[in-house]
């Protein structure tokens, strides 16, 4: 029981320190805005995808027969959101909320934070290709879908703005990591020697630089002007998706690693590109910065509290 | 033969590779001036330290306690400095290029690029932070007095500027992580898992981070404005240095990680710091920069060579 205990904490609490950190390092005016931009760009185009190529390189073809947990990643995911946007639709008649409360209530931070905090409890992240090919190009696009249609003034959907994000799911610097592996795993190669140190290096600045930019970015100003929504969407994000996510998956046999890959994937805190679309496609902007904060603060206890109910039967 | 060479190039290569990377993203604009700036402070202020931290702390007594590879170091790095100091002054016939070439061809970019290139080889820095204590001190200390005294119209050294020179050397945010690492040592006392995790989150990035910087702030500028001084102090930086003193390590019975973090100490290329002292102190700031970029441009090849010729002697 303690030592179940102790375990979450030191699978949770270093990931949200090192955030801390960058929120601290922010306020001392230490961090720049400038930096945190382009340490941004450096992680999701140069360090994530070195990152996962190197491991979709690693895995053998015999990984990728079993499809299962694949396909139990992207449905759960597909009805995760269909969920969360009727939910929204019953809960608010102003348009403008319903867009970004659904995008904040199912987009969580998989690729970053998701990776992280596998690696964390893991200590290894073989799982981050799945779970990223099952959910980030579903969030992608159905994001635009949603926010298009739920645009302030009652939207139609957004033609152009559906074909450039499939275009923009195509072009994608993590999948095309992911995609780059995928010979290297079907062919049972090996990358040489000094190009993996190379691709290791980068991919060891993916987790620590992400977490320091998330702690950076965090404002606490815009996270309760709605309380009401925010809270809720938050509880959605947090406790929902993963109690709905995570007792099928028992059920199908989903242990240890995989199981935790689950967990990492449906309760992981909203993503900050979350409140950049909003803002973009005419949502409401202030409830989508709002519970982005506030998951990305109540998850150092969810998560930790999922980890520690998981461990303690027996299922991690 | 062809094993020891392929050993070699690993062992520098990747360093080079992320460097030359830093360069190019900086080329094309992605990496700011600002990035850079932010990125040099986060690697010597929060990330170095952690990790030298934690690799001091986690050393075996009985290493720390040999103190004749510190007492090797100490003595090699006075007697390089004064060596260099004293033959500058008798034969180099401009005198205002004095300063930024003894310092040029003396003061090795030992905890940054030494501590990649070790890191890269064994995985963590081993003998690299009591390296850095046996000759950072005596670096920086010595820099500033021969800069203040060599600078152009000659300065006079002040009880102040030493003073000062002193402090920053108990301030040095890198030897203080080594310093605090030692009662680890010496009481044997253990760092709390969730504290050791987050230490070693942010010391990855210290590695690849520094390197990017590094070959992002290259310059060629003028590099070869001043040939002549510009070759000598590289080539007592990269070859006459470990010439001289590497096989009186090998007689002393040095082998392995030690010989290596020794190899490193003598023969990496100059420190980018030293560029920004030369010119704030007054000494001949294109050269100091010509020197820079000549000897990391260089090392790439000297290294490479020096780990090969020690490799094939069985003595790494």
């Amino acid at each position: 029981m303690f030592n179940d205990f102790v375990f979450s904490l030191n699978a949770t609490l270093p990931v949200f320190a090192v955030m801390v950190l960058g929120f601290v390092l922010r306020k001392a005016g230490f961090l720049t805005e400038g930096f945190c931009k382009t340490a941004n760009k450096l992680v999701f185009r140069l360090c994530l995808p070195a990152m996962l190529l190197r491991q979709m390189a690693q895995m053998r073809p015999a990984d990728l027969v079993d499809g299962g947990f694949l396909t139990y990643a992207f449905c759960g995911t597909l009805l995760s959101v269909l969920a969360v946007w009727l939910i929204s639709r019953k809960l608010f008649r102003d348009k403008t909320l319903v867009g970004a409360f659904a995008q904040g209530s199912f987009r969580g931070n998989t690729a970053l934070l998701g990776t992280v905090l596998l690696e964390s409890i893991c200590g290894s992240r073989a799982y981050a290709p799945l779970i990223i090919l099952g959910a980030v190009p579903l969030y992608n696009v159905l994001s635009v879908v949603i926010l298009s249609l739920e645009a302030g003034g009652g939207g139609k959907l957004d033609k152009k703005r559906l074909v450039s994000a499939l275009k923009d799911v195509g072009k994608n610097p993590i999948l095309w990591g992911i995609f780059l592996g995928l010979p290297f795993a079907l062919f049972s190669l090996s990358i040489p020697a000094a190009g993996d140190k190379v691709l290791s290096m980068l991919s060891n600045l993916a987790s620590p630089l992400s977490l320091i930019v998330i702690g950076a970015d965090f404002r606490w100003q815009a996270a309760l002007q709605r309380k009401g929504p925010t809270l809720g969407a938050s509880f959605i994000k947090l406790v929902l998706l993963p109690a709905l996510l995570l007792p099928p998956a028992i059920f199908l046999g989903f242990r240890k690693d995989a199981l935790v890959a689950l967990l990492v994937m449906s309760g992981t805190p909203s993503a900050v590109s979350s409140y950049i679309m909003a803002q973009n496609m005419g949502s409401d902007s202030r409830l989508a910065c709002g519970i982005v904060a506030v998951t990305t603060l109540f998850s150092a206890v969810t998560m930790t509290g999922w980890i520690f109910l998981l461990r303690t039967l027996h299922l991690i | 033969m062809l094993n020891n060479f392929l050993y070699s190039l690993n062992a520098t290569l990747p360093v080079f590779a992320v460097m030359v990377l830093g360069w190019l993203l900086k080329k094309a604009g992605f990496l700011s001036e600002e990035f850079i700036r932010v990125a040099n402070k986060l690697t010597f202020k929060v990330a170095l330290p952690c990790m030298l931290f934690l690799d001091i702390a986690e050393m075996d007594p009985s290493q720390l306690l040999d103190g004749r590879f510190v007492l090797y170091g100490l003595v090699v790095t006075l007697i390089s400095i004064l060596g260099i100091w004293a033959l500058a002054k008798f034969c180099m016939k401009d005198k205002t290029q004095v300063g930024a070439f003894v310092q040029g061809a003396y003061r090795s970019s030992a905890a940054v690029l030494g501590v990649a290139l070790i890191t890269n080889v064994y995985g963590n820095a081993g003998y690299a932070p009591l390296m850095i204590l046996a000759s950072v001190p005596l670096y920086n200390v010595f820099a500033v007095i021969i800069l203040v005294l060599e600078a152009d119209g000659g300065g006079k050294l002040d009880g102040k500027r030493l003073k000062n020179a002193a402090l920053n050397v108990c301030k040095n945010p890198i030897i203080l992580g080594i310093l605090a690492g030692m009662p680890f040592v010496l009481f044997q006392w253990h760092i709390p898992a969730m504290a050791d995790k987050t230490l070693s989150m942010l010391s990855n990035l210290a590695t690849p981070l520094s390197l990017l910087a590094i070959g992002a702030a290259f310059d060629w500028g003028d590099a070869l404005k001043k040939a002549k001084p510009t070759l000598v102090a590289a080539a007592t930086k990269l070859v006459f240095l470990p010439t001289l003193f590497l096989p009186a390590a090998v007689a002393l019975g040095f082998r392995d990680a030690q010989l290596m973090a020794i190899l490193i100490m003598l023969g990496s290329p100059s420190t980018p710091s030293g560029y920004i002292m030369a010119k704030q102190m007054g000494n001949d700031d294109v050269l100091a920069n010509g020197i820079i970029v000549l000897t990391t441009l260089l090392a790439a090849i000297t290294i490479t060579l020096w780990i090969f010729l020690l490799r094939s002697f069985g003595l790494l």
